[in-house]
């Protein structure tokens, strides 16, 4: 075979290359996730109340522990399919705060009555203005706090083992729930 | 406010149905008076009628800012086309820092810092989006490069030293 032939058959050969690149850019795990630009910063400063009423929390609630936020609300349904998993987790020792964005308090109460409540505080943010602050789109979300106050990572969607074990796992130097 | 607005529709549509001389009905055309209160709401439906102004500059930099703010939740529809609550969020604080006297800049770095390059649909040229930038100008070279080089071709190929 000649170079003149040879030649040929790069178009082709480009095609394939892209092919395969966007094959692979479509299908990673991951594609549509949106970055937090809070990642490797301090968590913002807040005064928020607590559901249970006892008073407010700042964000020194995270200092000295490593610590899932997890955002939820009484009106969010994936919240209820992820909420057994966070029973689970918080059973064995890993320390999660709640905030309960953009729901009402009666409704709130009620769904930890009903599901059993995970979280050692529960921080309440009526209006989205904190969640608008700190970077939350939706519910559920999940954050990764250490013991700096520093964000290690945000989750949005289900928490579940598959996601504990591809994402969280690799960053939380907490103590692990699965040993 | 939502639930009224279905409302209206629906009793207009009983009046068309009054006026046009359905039996049982009057036929008195009374009912009409729906319709026009419906083409007077029309206007105040657009979003950017919600938020109070204090002149056309800024509605226009409001309107120029929600189409260039992607919507986090909604992907591939900017913070003026979603009606993602996200979106909601995301304008109401556009409009707030519009009236606090604050530069596009200001704006865009707003939600940056918060939501990442990611929100911005017209990301700025740096180092790691260089390639999003000069890329189109690379494969157009790549192609005025492979159009010369095959025209050489073509032009030696009479002279026999194509095989």
């Amino acid at each position: 075979m000649n170079r003149g032939t040879l030649w040929r058959f790069v178009p082709v050969l480009i095609l394939l290359a892209l092919a395969l690149l966007f094959f692979w850019a479509l299908n990673r795990p991951g594609r549509d996730e949106v970055p937090s630009g809070r990642t490797g910063e301090s968590i913002p400063a807040f005064e928020l109340p607590t559901l249970n009423g006892d008073g407010v929390r700042t964000e020194a609630i995270f200092d000295n522990h490593w610590t899932l936020l997890n955002v939820w609300g009484s009106w969010c349904p994936t919240c209820y399919v992820e909420h057994p998993y966070l029973m689970k987790l918080a059973d064995r020792g890993v320390r999660i705060v709640g905030l309960n964005y953009k729901d009402e308090k009666p409704k709130a109460q009620a769904y930890l009555e009903d599901g059993g409540d995970p979280y050692g505080v529960t921080l309440v943010d009526k209006d989205g203005d904190y969640g608008l602050d700190l970077g939350v789109y939706g519910a559920p979300e999940t954050w990764v706090i250490n013991p700096e106050g520093v964000v290690k990572l945000r989750h949005a969607g289900e928490l579940n083992r598959e996601v504990w074990q591809r994402k969280i796992a690799p960053v939380w130097k907490g103590d692990s729930p699965y040993e | 406010m939502n639930s009224r607005l279905l409302e209206k529709p629906l009793r207009t549509q009983r009046g068309l149905k009054r006026a046009a001389g359905v039996p049982g009905c009057d036929g008195s055309g009374g009912s009409l008076w729906w319709l026009w209160l419906l083409m007077l709401a029309l206007p105040a439906m657009g979003a950017q009628g919600l938020y109070d102004f204090e002149n056309e500059h800024q509605r226009e930099r409001f309107h120029q800012l929600t189409e260039q703010l992607r919507c986090p939740k909604c992907q591939n529809q900017s913070i003026g086309d979603s009606d993602a609550p996200i979106a909601q969020d995301m304008r109401n604080k556009t409009a707030e820092l519009i009236k606090d006297g604050r530069s596009n800049e200001h704006i865009i770095g707003y939600f940056t810092d918060r939501y990442g390059q990611f929100v911005n649909f017209d990301p700025p040229l740096k180092a790691k989006t260089l390639l999003l930038w000069a890329g189109p100008v690379l494969v157009f070279l790549a192609g005025v490069a492979i159009v010369l080089v095959q025209m050489r071709r073509a032009l030696r190929a009479p002279t026999g030293e194509n095989e």
